[in-house]
């Protein structure tokens, strides 16, 4: 195994000691989200308080971040969140975590708050904390041209962050984010505004994982279902999504828009200048966009799918450079771009419910100045803004009356942009995700993009016909559960899940030869889909001993008492018009949410309320971690 | 800067990949050259193939780690040894074969412009290759 070390960083006492990384918790856990999840279980000092200074803060790269394995871009923030006040994490991309690990560091654990603000200086001979003073206040993109010195790479937090803004992100190489649930407010808190890595370190990786690696980005590089990511970008799901009704617009409220082509791929190309990609990274899905003149002009790495889709449709805005724009600024502000969209789409939908009022904002939708207002004003805390800057569920508390209903959320976290009364497995993983709603906790894409390969694959020959159907809630569970297990272990390992859950580029043997040739031991696919469940049930009991059970696995009301109903655009060649079918194609319902849930449970191994067995604790060896419960 | 290659005037004797070899690795040793000649058979015509160094680099564009960079004094689209993964990406991304993969060392290595004073200019007998501000 690596030389790498963790650091402990207390910014009351400014005492850093650097500590070898402890063996059986990389075992167990690998890396990255595992360790994280770990190490804030046992680490949590005053669950009541996120923003305690106690309560640690943890950045972890995992065993193939900052190695030639593709995609090995990513770092993996976990903190108690104090948009959910309960577990919470981030994962971002770019170049910074791959410094990280470069520099020598598994992890750097960050408790106490400084008095002053300060930034992290890391580079191979140690840690330095510094003022920054001069930096407080800044913008993101100010704060990277201020710390991107001498090859350095920077994460940092904006305004929001400052503020305490609970859907405040972490900033890192000027365009990445490690975004959801509001790690942003939470380093806030400790008075810290950027970390700042810089140097390499002579790890020497064996020759036999350089050959794995290398055959492993040929094979990233060559898959065909990576070809709409690297052409186009994420947004090319757009158009496709539009057609099924899996584009959620006015919160909600709809399925589709009529004017898709004017927020697609196509439309986000005419203002790509460059492709780009992370560190590593055969894909390259990342766009630089730019808005030569007019007031929107400027530059931007974005926008991608999700932030798209929250700013554009779900706020029934239709033109690209106000998205672009938005992105822009919830970027430079340090503000999660998902719950930006969709706590401004629940401000609008509440005034159109009569509920909501501003004084100098219409709130109507598609009124980009609105959003674009909404969005300075929540991060700065002002107005309104700073009632929706406490998270969507809070403000439909305070707002009262029937606003919950209208509140796209799960455990408090802001919905992502998949609709689940069409995309039945992501509207369960949204459920059962232990961060809150979540596309990413499970990512089960095998029905909806058709790939059969992977679903005879990973599943019984007789479980696919239905488990292929979209519609079909029979088998979601099993394809949640597998998944959950596969992103897991993809987070663990600090790769991208463009190359695995999404794209089944690589499946897990081939992260497990990977794995095996990198420590030097033999490691199975499911050893490693093992740990994935480990890390999962970690997480739960996390939850657990908080208090949380079935009561919370619940989607938004609105999915399950409205149907949603989905049409056909067909566009007239000769005026322009876009002509919608006088009836449904198919009407998108969850046919029976609670079975998918029971079917959930049972495969796991947790009973009816959605709490380990001792049986699943003790196959998973968790059992020294729930003396605490 | 870069380089421009006058076919006519290339007579095929690889003198250039001789000396490139050597100001780079310290021995005659034309496979890694960073010049190389092409010839259609045997007895020509030949063509000497050099790095562009192109204004929007394909090879800096595919670069997953962003190893391969511009050095402003000298206009060349440099290697960073230190960065380079070995991936193989700008091999395939060049439209004009001019960087090449040592399977040695795992890394990328290209025409660097000798800092400024290119050998294979120097060398040149019938001044095939020539340098352009």
């Amino acid at each position: 195994m690596s030389k790498q070390t963790v650091a402990w960083i207390d910014l009351s006492t400014k005492k850093v000691s650097l500590q070898p990384p402890d063996p059986s918790l990389t075992t167990a856990f690998l890396g990255g989200r595992g360790l994280g999840a770990a190490l804030l279980f046992r680490h949590i000092a005053n669950p009541n308080d996120p923003f305690a200074p106690e309560n640690p803060l943890i950045f972890a790269v995992g065993p193939f971040t900052g190695t030639p394995w593709p995609t090995g871009a990513r770092y993996h923030v976990t903190f108690h969140s104090p948009l959910t006040g309960i577990y919470g994490y981030a994962n971002g991309s770019g170049f910074f975590g791959p410094a990280l690990r470069r520099a020598g560091y598994q992890a750097l654990v960050i408790t106490g708050r400084a008095e002053r603000p300060v930034y992290l200086e890391v580079t191979p001979e140690g840690i330095a904390i510094r003022p920054a003073e001069h930096l407080w206040g800044l913008g993101t993109v100010a704060t990277h041209e201020a710390l991107e010195t001498n090859g350095a790479r920077v994460a940092c937090i904006g305004p929001a962050g400052e503020r305490g803004v609970r859907i405040a992100a972490i900033i890192n190489d000027r365009g990445r984010a490690a975004a959801r649930c509001g790690g942003g407010a939470v380093m806030g808190s400790k008075n810290l505004k950027a970390i700042q890595v810089r140097g390499r370190s002579e790890e020497s990786l064996p020759f036999p994982f350089l050959e794995q690696a290398r055959r492993a980005f040929a094979k990233v590089r060559d898959h065909p279902n990576v070809v709409g990511l690297r052409d186009w970008g994420t947004v090319v799901l757009v158009k496709p999504k539009n057609r099924v009704g899996d584009l959620p617009a006015r919160n909600h409220q709809l399925g589709q828009v009529p004017w898709a082509e004017r927020v697609d791929a196509q439309a986000i190309a005419r203002y790509t200048y460059q492709t780009k990609g992370c560190f590593s990274c055969p894909i390259r899905c990342s766009r630089l966009t730019r808005i030569e003149n007019g007031p929107y002009a400027g530059e931007l790495e974005g926008p991608e799918y999700e932030t798209t889709d929250a700013l554009g449709p779900m706020c029934w805005i239709s033109d690209p450079e106000v998205i672009i724009h938005a992105n822009r600024m919830c970027n430079d502000f340090g503000l999660d771009t998902i719950s930006t969209g969709v706590v401004i789409a629940f401000a609008m939908e509440c005034h159109e419910r009569g509920l909501l009022h501003s004084d100098d904002l219409s709130l109507e939708w598609g009124d980009a100045n609105a959003v674009l207002g909404l969005i300075e004003r929540i991060a700065r805390r002002e107005g309104l803004g700073d009632l929706l800057s406490e998270g969507i569920r809070r403000a439909a508390e305070r707002i009262g009356g029937n606003a919950p209903h209208y509140a796209m959320h799960v455990k408090g976290m802001e919905l992502p942009r998949q609709e689940p009364r069409i995309a039945k497995g992501f509207g369960l993983g949204h459920a059962t995700s232990n961060r809150g709603a979540d596309h990413l906790y499970a990512l089960p894409t095998i029905d909806l993009a058709g790939n059969l390969e992977a679903a005879r694959h990973f599943f019984p020959a007789e479980l696919v016909p239905q488990l292929m159907e979209t519609d079909n809630e029979a088998y979601k569970p099993d394809l949640v559960v597998f998944t959950e297990h596969y992103c897991a272990v993809s987070d663990a390992l600090g790769i991208c899940k463009f190359s695995t859950a999404e794209t089944y580029a690589l499946y897990p043997e081939d992260l497990a030869s990977g794995l095996s040739a990198l420590w030097k031991r033999e490691i199975s696919s499911a050893e490693l889909l093992k740990a994935g469940e480990r890390i999962v049930n970690l997480e739960r009991l996390y939850n657990v001993r908080l208090g949380l059970s079935r009561a919370d696995d619940r989607l938004p009301t609105r999915f399950l008492t409205e149907p949603l109903e989905i049409y056909a655009f067909t566009r007239d060649e000769v005026t322009g018009g876009v002509y919608t079918s006088p009836e449904p194609l198919h009407v998108g319902r969850l046919h029976d949410f609670e079975a998918m849930l029971d079917r959930y449970y049972s495969l796991r191994g947790w009973d009816k309320n959605g709490i380990p067995t001792p049986e699943t604790v003790r196959r998973l060896g968790l059992e020294p971690w729930i003396s605490s419960l | 800067m870069h380089l421009e290659a006058i076919a006519e005037k290339c007579t095929g004797c690889r003198i250039c990949e001789n000396f490139c070899s050597v100001k780079h690795e310290g021995a005659i040793w034309p496979e890694r050259a960073r010049i190389r000649i092409l010839a259609e058979t045997d007895s020509g015509p030949f063509t000497p193939n050099v790095c562009r160094q192109c204004e929007d680099a394909a090879c800096a564009a595919a670069c997953p780690v962003e190893a391969i960079t511009k050095d402003q004094a000298t206009g060349a689209w440099v290697v960073n040894d230190d960065e380079c993964i070995g991936c193989e990406s700008c091999v395939e991304a060049c439209p004009y074969h001019a960087i090449f993969f040592d399977a040695e060392s795992g890394k990328a290595f290209k025409c660097d412009l000798c800092g400024g004073e290119p050998e294979c200019v120097a060398i040149c007998p019938f001044g095939a290759v020539q340098k352009v501000p």
